[in-house]
């Protein structure tokens, strides 16, 4: 491929030695990298000494170029020559799509071994074919335009015991390789062992090499088809498409290193690998603006021209060697900036995210140019490519991030909808208060409209015609005797009461909020004038209530009744002249509350010996009826009247 | 109070007797004169236009008009005068209404005899009666209709306007909250009065607010 790309290898190879283990971590595998890999150099070669005595290594070999595709071996006018392995040749025939060489390898042996021998090579491109002593043993790989993808596989072949002679023996190999590009051949050095021996280090290379690709690419397949799966059904997050396509992407390019044939025609599927890295670099690039919810159109449109453009330019054919050059350079040095947008994206969510994606992203960009490199050596290389491990775990961390986001989300999701439930759990029970009150308050205006009906009736009715039967009744006193105006007759008197008596029927009607101190205060209030002019004291040692639900307008009533009684009968009978009303309350709430009025007197007392009178009776009668007691105390000089009640209401 | 200008009482009731007998005790009383007694609205109406009067006695139910707005009109006319509704029970639905109308005051028909002097005297000292049911009501009132947007803020009720009627919802006399508020008991009357006058222009406050909602302004 690319003169530039050589180029760039020779600067870094020039990078003096200080300049590879400088400033950034990325330069700094990449120097590694650029520089050759010494862990996965070794990984192939055999070592010097044989384990066995049969054990060899053959680096030199016979070779020639033959003039034309021929299934035999060509004959001394080939113009063989002696070369050291590993060879690398190529033909700068562009008529003919196929071409090949032969390789002579020669080797002694003692004898005809009991068992057969291994043939171990690193590198072997492309197809072939191995005659052992000028018998076919096999053929590696298909003959036929195209050849398959086996350029930089490692061969193993077994050596019948029966195709091998005492004394020297010959290996045949036939190479074919494609004319186009410049493509070239080459053969790595032939190591000669026992099958125990080769076979390992031969399954290790494969393993690694290929197996594991196959593997991690079929992985990252599957993990492309679901974040493609999940995208679909969000298509919001795009983030999980761009991931998806990335995965895809890599595991497409993978399937050049383990793939029998190319799924393309050769020439096309060699295009396609070499603009996935691009490809893949301007995934990455949208997948991190996604990702990160940053808005850069312009850097994703610059991106996505450049890829066009030299994918267009690639596919045409009319893309200049030094175009190439400059396109892939141009996308290393865009790497870096995508890379740092990226761990600013993950920084900004969590300091390790930010360092994982660093690492990942790093390793990834660093084994990416191990391979740029390598594929632009274009030759034989006792290395292989990396990226294909780095882009697994590259995308496995993105992976895990983008999980741990989604089941984050979930969770928040989750506790959302708890949230919400418990929100809707408090409405509906703040609903079913509200109508609850509606309830209450409907009733309750019932009962007021109600309540004005009746108290209209009875002022403008009877309360009015009895108050005028008190005038005129008093008028007429007044005129009777002149002498007792100010002080009621009888007839007055019965009317005063009777209007006094449906004065505490309305009063008990009053809304009062449940405030026994309200109820017991307008009785208070009514009787003041008469209290005062009896020249009676009236303490009110009452304390706070809290509002009693008991007190309905019957049970009102049934207390200003027997409220009432009690004063008077300090009024009228006992000539006290001080009076103490107290208030409390007794008991657990909810469960046995009593509140209790207490009425004490120091006047002469009652006698209670003689029987109650009808007015006591009564007061026990309501008292009763509120499912309370009254207690009556009474000697001279105190008498104290004490109702006692339950604060709940009845039922 | 000797030797002042007496206060002149206009007298509004269709009930003959009783304003006879509200004209025999203005009579005794030497700081009232009668100014006029009228026993229908209509006369009522006239009356208030001569405006010679300081405390008008309206009662409710008149033959020929509802007093409520003998009151709402004496108080508009009038702002310096005072009015009493004179009712048979003193309960809070007509007291209420008439305090709305801007009554300051009322009375017991029954009780009428005994008390009004010395009533009539308070009310133009600035103190008006109240009672526990209509002072809880007055509380549950402002607090109600506090969070309605008022056209013109009335200010609700102060500090001590509140606690005055708590006490009186609560039973104490007002000669009992002055000695614990450490006021005269002229003042908490007076705090009643301007509760009263507070009422009344919430009310039309609120005639007004809602008039305007309706589409009537």
């Amino acid at each position: 491929m690319t003169r530039g790309l050589r180029v760039l290898v020779d600067l870094a190879r020039a990078l003096p030695a200080w300049a590879r283990a400088c400033a950034s971590p990325f330069a700094l595998v990449l120097g590694i990298f650029a520089s050759g890999l010494p862990g996965a150099q070794g990984l192939g070669a055999a070592p010097a000494a044989a384990s066995t005595p049969m054990s060899q290594t053959i680096s030199r070999a016979e070779f020639c170029m033959a003039p034309g595709l021929a299934d035999t071996l060509p004959d001394a006018s080939c113009g063989w020559q002696t070369v050291e392995l590993a060879k690398v040749w190529h033909s700068s025939r562009q008529d003919v799509p196929l071409v090949d060489a032969w390789y002579k390898l020669r080797f002694h042996l003692d004898a005809v071994p009991e068992r057969s021998l291994a043939m171990y090579t690193v590198a072997f491109n492309r197809s072939g074919r191995v005659f052992v002593n000028g018998n076919l043993l096999r053929e590696l790989g298909a003959m036929r335009d195209p050849l398959p993808l086996n350029w930089d596989r490692a061969q193993y072949l077994v050596l019948p015991a029966m195709m091998l002679r005492a004394g020297d023996n010959e290996i045949e190999i036939q190479q074919r390789i494609h004319t186009y590009r410049g493509e070239s051949g080459w053969l790595a050095p032939v190591r000669l062992g026992s099958e125990d021996e080769l076979r390992p280090i031969w399954q290790r290379r494969v393993f690694w090499q290929s197996d594991i690709v196959r593997l991690l690419g079929s992985c990252t397949f599957a993990i492309g088809l679901l974040m493609l799966g999940v995208w679909l059904g969000r298509r919001r997050d795009s983030m999980y498409f761009w991931f998806g396509c990335m995965a895809l992407s890599w595991a497409l390019q993978s399937v050049d290193s383990y793939a029998e044939m190319p799924p393309l025609p050769p020439l096309v599927w060699e295009r396609v690998v070499v603009c996935m890295p691009v490809l893949r670099g301007v995934l990455m690039l949208m997948f991190v603006l996604s990702y990160g919810g940053m808005r850069r159109p312009v850097v994703a449109t610059v991106a996505w021209s450049y890829f066009l453009c030299g994918a267009v330019a690639m596919f045409s054919g009319s893309m200049p060697p030094v175009g190439m050059d400059l396109w892939f350079l141009g996308f290393l040095v865009a790497s870096l900036y995508f890379l740092y947008l990226q761990v600013l994206v993950g920084l900004r969510r969590s300091r390790v995210e930010g360092v994982l994606l660093l690492c990942a992203g790093t390793l990834d960009m660093a084994l990416s140019a191990h391979d740029l490199v390598l594929f632009s050596e274009h030759t034989w290389a006792d290395r292989f490519y990396l990226a294909h491990y780095s882009a697994p775990l590259y995308l496995f961390v993105i992976g895990t991030i983008l999980v741990r986001r989604f089941t984050e989300s979930l969770s928040a999701h989750e506790n959302l909808a708890a949230v919400l439930e418990q929100r809707i759990d408090e409405k509906a029970a703040e609903l079913e208060r509200n109508y609850e009150q509606l309830v209450e308050a409907r009733r309750n205006e019932a009962l007021a409209l109600e309540r004005t009906r009746i108290m209209s009736e009875m002022h403008d009715g009877i309360g009015s015609q009895l108050t005028m039967a008190l005038s005129l009744v008093r008028q007429m006193d007044r005129e009777h005797d002149p002498e007792r105006a100010g002080e009621d007759g009888r007839v007055a008197t019965v009317l005063r009461e009777s209007i006094e008596d449906l004065q505490l029927i309305i009063d008990s009607l009053e809304p009062v909020e449940n405030d026994l101190l309200t109820v017991l205060g307008t009785l208070r209030y009514r009787l003041q004038d008469r209290l005062g002019k009896s020249g009676i004291d009236l303490h009110w040692n009452v304390v706070d209530l809290p509002p009693l639900p008991m007190l309905t307008p019957h049970s009102v009533l049934s207390i200003l009744r027997i409220v009432q009684e009690a004063f008077a009968n300090c009024l009228k009978h006992s000539g006290a002249d001080r009076i103490a009303v107290t208030t409390g309350l007794q008991g657990e709430p909810g469960v046995d509350e009593m509140a209790h009025i207490v009425i004490v007197d120091n006047g002469r007392g009652i006698d209670l010996s003689r029987g109650a009178g009808r007015g006591l009776e009564n007061m026990r009668r309501r008292a009763a009826a509120l499912g309370g007691l009254l207690k009556i105390l009474s000697q001279a000089g105190r008498t104290e009247v004490r109702l006692e009640f339950p604060t709940l209401r009845p039922g | 109070m000797p030797l002042e200008t007496p206060t002149r009482i206009l007298v509004v009731d269709d009930d003959d007797a009783f304003r006879e007998s509200v004209c025999a005790a203005i009579a005794r009383d030497d700081a009232m004169v009668l100014a006029a007694q009228v026993g229908n609205a209509e006369g009522a109406r006239q009356a208030i236009a001569g405006g010679e009067f300081d405390v008008a006695l309206v009662d409710l139910g008149l033959p020929d008009g509802n007093g409520i707005d003998l009151i709402r009109e004496i108080a508009r006319t009038r702002p310096d005068a005072d009015v009493m509704v004179v009712t048979v029970f003193g309960d809070e639905a007509h007291v209420l209404a008439s305090i709305e109308a801007g009554a300051t005051g009322y009375l017991l028909k029954r009780s009428l005899n005994d008390t009004l002097g010395a009533t009539v005297r308070e009310l133009r000292a600035g103190g008006s009666p109240i009672s526990p049911v209509i002072a809880r009501q007055l509380l549950q009132r402002f607090k109600k209709d506090s969070p309605t947007p008022a056209v013109v803020d009335d200010g609700g009720l102060s500090e001590r306007e509140r606690e005055v009627l708590l006490f009186i919802a609560k039973g104490f006399t007002v000669g009992e909250i002055a000695n614990m508020l450490h006021l005269s008991a002229h003042t908490v009357a007076t705090h009643v009065k301007h509760i009263y006058r507070k009422l009344a222009v919430h009310s039309r406050t609120e005639a007004v607010f809602e008039a305007g909602r309706m589409g009537l302004l």
